[in-house]
């Protein structure tokens, strides 16, 4: 753990952004969880440390807008890198209709050169575009039928957990939610920016990293914070 | 009670993702005391999702616990309402968690319970209950207790009314256990409390397992329920295993319950019965009306004098109870006039069926007997001429067990019986015992009673009694039925096994009459039930080859007992005259489909007329060489070899000659390889392609009946250098044959697994390079079926755990051969069977150094990480983690993380603390290894390790 805390610093250093964050504050948690950003998902893992680094730096500029924009992209993302079998299932709607506006001729052509369909008549189209179309319906129903980038992230963690059992869907719901919460915040708007609690955006970190901690985490390193909520509960 | 404080909405925040693992969620719940917390938590959805029931692959279905709803159970009687307020609305197919919802209704007072009824009973209607049956059966009886009549009725409906498939007269989706104990709880509980709605109720149930039968009419009535509830009360002739049989007893009990504690009337509760239209609610009536008639003494006397009744065949035990409970309540007139109905005998179809027209003594008996029994019914109260009647037919008769009943089940037929016993023979000469047995005849054919069979086991029994007394009497056998001659030479072969003295010449003598005789003669009649009988001589000539064998290997201390001067040409005359006999094995089984190559023929040869014989004669052989062997200073020699047994060798030529040969007699003869050796290896050498003509097997594999003869020798001899000398080119093509050959699973492959052990045995011997006659045992153990030379590696670790005094060349060799394997076949051979006990007896042995093997053992769970046998692997593990316990913590780690099922874990948890403890202890890699599978076992539950990690 020691060294995860020098590298880190020297990192920070290196990136030069802002002064550096108090890392050996980190608690256990944060560190177990960089740490496993960096083996298992190293391309989030510079996002995910970059995020933490705006959280402790509060007068940064267009920090919200960054950390927001981090986290959405983790939780969107997360599951795709650590199952790179998994298809990313986006559809690139402008470019395929930009392919199909190549084709598509205007109606007012269509009803010249037939000699002028009613409006409840058929209109005959080229059979390739036709196959364009098909396709980017086909991808669209494909993605629609998907499940949620959440569920999946959270299908793939509990596949590697021991007890192998099924995704509960609360925990789907409740992360659904907090990434909605980041994702609120992610784009730049053409009014005024938004103000952010910092106890909320804290909270909404928190419970970011809680829930992928509970799972790829030390198991002991929660239990022991949840030992500290059951005796105050208990009392 | 303690007073809790409510969660902040902080706390709550805090705490709420830290359970997104199964298992942190799991360690919170069962931590988690508070009640105040239920609410919060069901505001935010922790109660919604419960896990649904999970169908396993390859069948079965799993229901996973869920650890909020354990906690609810554990809040159920401090915070009820709360609890019900979840628990009711969840919708689950999960059994586990019905459980809980049953269980917090358990918990709770009976008034708030009974909110959870209609998801229970849902529960129990879909069969979704399984091991929580008996859980709800409590708490049906704990709603009636408690007041809650409606709930529990309904509960009880919903958890016993059966439901049945077409066709199907046992319930479906029914325990059958848990169905009776919770009814039996139930039955008592609701008729105390409910009487008047449950008793209709459990009638119910019995009609429809009634109606559920195949032989029932419901216009008529008619049930057959004198055939599966011979007796309403308690009966031994009531069969457990007839659902409806059961349900009939839990009915009769309620009403019995019922009227008995004033709940109801006897009249009352004949009105109920009356309401139902099949014959056994009839019998249940005059059944009560038996138990009750002081209630309505007008009723049960009108019941005995109903004439109907009487001649009920349905209704016969019942009035055949009541009739003798009650006769007393008749009036003596009305005595009479029943003890006259008797008199007069049976009347309508009765009659007719017991009338012999063409013999009338025979009716009279039958009517006699129709009689006695219903006379039996008021024995006790029987006087004068009934009486005097009565008496005599008993002396003569005996218990009639039929006479309230239409079916009788008696005991079960244990093996053929015998018209005589042991003792009858007492007094009597040997000659007469063999004339008595020899004269009977059964009756007439039948399928039980006494027959030949059981009579021949009785005389075996006889001649027991003092073999050597008999012996002397051996002759009388002679001209006697064949099964009887059987059983008396098989006491004598047992006789000379157990060192007895019997008149050997007058034995002998018998045997040469057997075997004069045609082998095909049948001594006795052939029965239509005499399975067992000796149809022909052939059993008998069969106890005479053991009786030889048992003679030639008889002993009086180290030396053979009996000596060769009157006995040796009479026993090899009768050896010689048997070795002809049929080859073909008594054990059924299809050679066709055989493999010779994988198959060890010597139980069908032990179990062949002619396997039989050849093996007495290769004893008689061994007794011959060691009457006359010598000392050459080394070693006993037999001097000349076969030539002083020159009709052993003539036997044994013929044997194995094309013409005769056969898998049964060559199995035996294979078997005896070590024996023919010593007496004449020259002559071994001389027939050895012919004995063990492996190559048929390119030609006509049905006809290769050397490999019989080698694989017998490779399984029952002991590996030896001068076999594999004499033997090399055999080694050598079966090793070729090894990588053809298609083993099983069955257990089929046992010589070639011999192969691999003669091969193993002979090069860590030193005898054996692994590059001697073309690197034979290199291509035995890269090329040959995996199956094979796994076993051959399984074997050496095998042999070396029984072995301590192992010198260090022979273990070098064996790592030799480890690292030779492993770098070939190996790693694919232990993947493709994971289970398989290949390096784990070379690790847990002990033998080895422990670095190497640690080494070893390291990347054979990088392939197989489940490495048997585990328990004893385990422990060699945390005796030799000190060596290198990085490594040893590594490969803990692989076998740990590779146990799915958790059998292991749980097994080596006492090997893993030590482990994982002295790893602790080692700061650097160790230990951070030792943390990562501390945390990992925690999440397998294992929380206790926790402990370990200390203030790391």
């Amino acid at each position: 753990m020691a060294s995860d805390h020098l590298e880190l610093d020297s990192n920070q250093w290196k990136r030069g952004i802002g002064s550096p964050s108090p890392l050996r504050n980190w608690p256990p948690k944060r560190h177990q969880l960089l740490n496993w950003f960096r083996s298992r998902a190293a391309p989030l893992a510079e996002a995910y440390e970059g995020a933490i680094c705006l959280l402790e730096q509060e007068d940064f500029p267009g920090r919200v807008h960054f950390i927001s924009h981090a986290v959405r992209d983790i939780a969107d993302r997360l599951v795709f890198v650590l199952d790179p079998q998994l298809e990313g299932g986006r559809v690139q709607y402008e470019n395929e209709m930009d392919k199909i506006e190549k084709l598509w001729p205007k109606l007012q052509t269509i009803e010249e050169t037939t000699g002028g369909p009613a409006a409840q008549d058929a209109v005959r189209i080229d059979y390739g575009l036709a196959l364009r179309i098909d396709s980017l319906v086909g991808a669209h129903r494909k993605r629609r039928q998907r499940p949620s980038n959440s569920e999946l992230l959270f299908q793939y963690l509990m596949r590697q957990e021991p007890s192998r059992a099924e995704v509960s869907q609360r925990l789907v719901s409740d992360f659904k939610k907090m990434r909605d919460w980041f994702m609120d915040l992610t784009h730049l708007r053409r009014d005024k920016t938004p103000t952010v609690d910092e106890y909320e955006l804290r909270a909404q970190f928190s419970k970011f990293e809680g829930v992928l901690h509970s799972f790829v985490g030390d198991f002991f390193t929660g239990t022991a914070e949840l030992d500290e909520i059951l005796q105050q509960a208990n009392q | 009670m303690k007073s809790y404080s409510k969660p902040t909405s902080e706390q709550l925040d805090t705490a709420i993702p830290l359970l997104s693992s199964p298992q942190h969620e799991a360690y919170f719940f069962a931590g988690l005391e508070n009640p105040h917390w239920i609410v919060p938590l069901a505001q935010r959805d922790v109660f919604k999702y419960p896990p649904k029931a999970e169908h396993v692959e390859g069948g079965g279905i799993r229901f996973p616990v869920w650890s909020p709803s354990r906690y609810l159970v554990r809040m159920a009687a401090q915070a009820p309402t709360e609890v019900v307020a979840i628990f009711a609305k969840i919708e689950t197919d999960n059994a586990s968690i019905i459980g809980d919802i049953v269980n917090a209704a358990m918990a709770m007072p009976s008034d708030v319970s009974v909110s959870l009824v209609p998801a229970i009973c849902k529960a129990a209607r879909e069969g979704a209950l399984w091991i929580h049956f008996d859980n709800a059966s409590d708490l049906c009886v704990r709603l009636a207790e408690g007041g809650q009549l409606d709930a529990a009725m309904s509960l009880a409906e919903a958890l016993f009314t059966p439901a049945f498939e077409e066709g199907q007269e046992e319930p479906t989706r029914r325990d059958e256990y848990w169905y009776d104990e919770g009814i039996k709880k139930v039955v008592p509980v609701m008729v105390g409390a409910y009487a008047r709605v449950f008793l209709p109720e459990l009638c119910d149930w019995l009609k429809a397992s009634v109606g559920a039968k195949r032989y029932v009419d419901p216009i008529s009535g008619s049930d057959n329920s004198d055939m599966w509830r011979p007796a309403i009360e308690e009966h031994e002739q009531n069969q457990d295993c007839d659902f409806a049989g059961v349900m009939v007893g839990f009915v009769r009990e309620g009403f019995e319950q019922a009227i008995r504690s004033g709940c109801l009337s006897l009249d009352e509760a004949i009105q109920i019965v009356a309401g139902y239209p099949y014959l056994i609610f009839r019998r249940i009536r005059l059944h009560l009306i038996g138990e009750f008639a002081e209630q309505n003494r007008d009723l049960a006397r009108q019941v005995m004098l109903d004439r109907a009744l009487f001649e009920d065949h349905g209704c016969k035990h019942e009035h055949a109870m009541l009739i003798g409970k009650r006769f007393n309540m008749l009036e003596p007139d009305q005595q009479a006039e029943w003890l006259r109905w008797v008199k007069d005998g049976p009347t309508g179809k009765v009659a007719e069926h017991m009338n012999a027209p063409d013999d009338p003594d025979l009716s009279q008996r039958r009517g006699d007997y129709w009689r006695f029994e219903r006379l039996h019914w008021v024995r006790d109260h029987l006087t004068g001429a009934e009486q005097h009647f009565y008496q005599g037919m008993r002396q003569k008769h005996g218990e009639p067990h039929m006479a309230d009943l239409n079916v009788w089940m008696g005991p079960v037929r244990d093996g053929p019986d015998s018209p005589m016993t042991v003792n009858d023979f007492a007094g009597m000469t040997f000659e007469q015992a063999v004339d008595k047995v020899s004269s009977w005849k059964p009756e007439e054919p039948q399928f039980m009673g006494p027959d030949i069979e059981g009579l021949a086991s009785t005389f075996e029994e006889y001649v027991a009694t003092n073999p050597e007394q008999f012996s002397e009497k051996a002759r009388i056998l002679i001209n006697r039925p064949a099964s009887f001659v059987r059983e008396f030479i098989a006491q004598m072969a047992d006789a000379v096994k157990g060192g007895r003295e019997i008149d050997l010449p007058a034995v002998l003598d018998l045997c040469h009459w057997v075997l004069s005789r045609p082998i095909e003669e049948r001594t006795v009649p052939e029965q239509e039930h005499g399975a067992l009988v000796d149809k022909d001589w052939q059993w008998t000539r069969d106890d005479i080859s053991r009786l030889l064998e048992n003679i030639c290997k008889a002993k009086a201390g180290d030396v053979p007992k009996y000596s060769l001067d009157d006995l040796q040409q009479p026993i090899w005359r009768l050896i010689e005259c048997l070795c002809h006999d049929r080859a073909e094995s008594y054990m059924i089984r299809d050679v066709s489909q055989d493999d010779p190559r994988v198959y060890d023929y010597l139980n069908p040869g032990l179990n062949s007329p002619r396997g039989k014989a050849v093996g007495a004669a290769l004893e008689y052989a061994r007794w011959v060489a060691n009457r006359i062997k010598q000392s050459d200073g080394k070693q006993d020699v037999v001097p000349g070899g076969f030539k002083v047994v020159p009709e052993v060798r003539d036997m044994l030529e013929w044997q194995i000659a094309k013409e005769n040969r056969s898998f049964e007699v060559m199995s035996v003869i294979g078997s005896q390889i070590a024996l023919i050796y010593w007496i004449d290896k020259q002559w071994l050498t001389e027939n050895t392609a012919r004995l063990f003509d492996l190559e048929a097997i390119e030609q006509t594999p049905s006809a290769a009946h050397g490999w019989a003869a080698w694989n017998a020798f490779l399984v029952w001899t002991r590996p030896h250098i001068e076999f594999y000398r004499i033997f090399k080119p055999q080694f050598a093509y079966a090793v070729q044959q090894a990588a053809k050959v298609e083993l099983t699973e069955c257990g089929d492959g046992r010589p070639m697994h011999h192969l691999g052990k003669h091969l193993v045995i002979l090069y860590g011997r030193g005898q054996l390079g692994l590059d001697d006659d073309e690197g034979l045992l290199r291509r035995f153990l890269l090329y040959s079926n995996a199956d094979v030379r796994r076993h051959a590696i399984f074997f050496v670790g095998q042999t070396l755990e029984g072995d301590k005094g192992v010198p260090p060349q022979v273990i070098e060799r064996f790592m030799t051969l480890w690292d030779l394997y492993w770098a070939g076949p190996g790693k694919s051979d232990a993947k493709d069977k994971p289970h398989s006990v290949l390096f784990g007896m070379w690790f847990s042995c002990g033998r080895f150094p422990e670095q190497w093997a640690l080494d070893r053992l390291e990347s054979f769970v990088e392939v197989a990480p489940t490495p048997e046998p585990d328990g004893s692997i385990a422990a060699k593990l945390a005796e030799s983690a000190h060596v290198d316990i990085v490594k040893s913590v590594r490969i803990l780690d692989r076998i740990m993380r590779g146990d799915r099922e958790g059998w292991r874990i749980e097994r080596w948890l006492e090997s893993t603390i030590e482990i994982l403890r002295l790893a602790m202890g080692n700061p650097g890699e160790a230990r951070e290894q030792a943390v990562a599978l501390v945390n990992y076992l925690g999440r397998r539950g294992y929380t206790q390790l926790g402990q370990l990690l200390g203030g790391s």
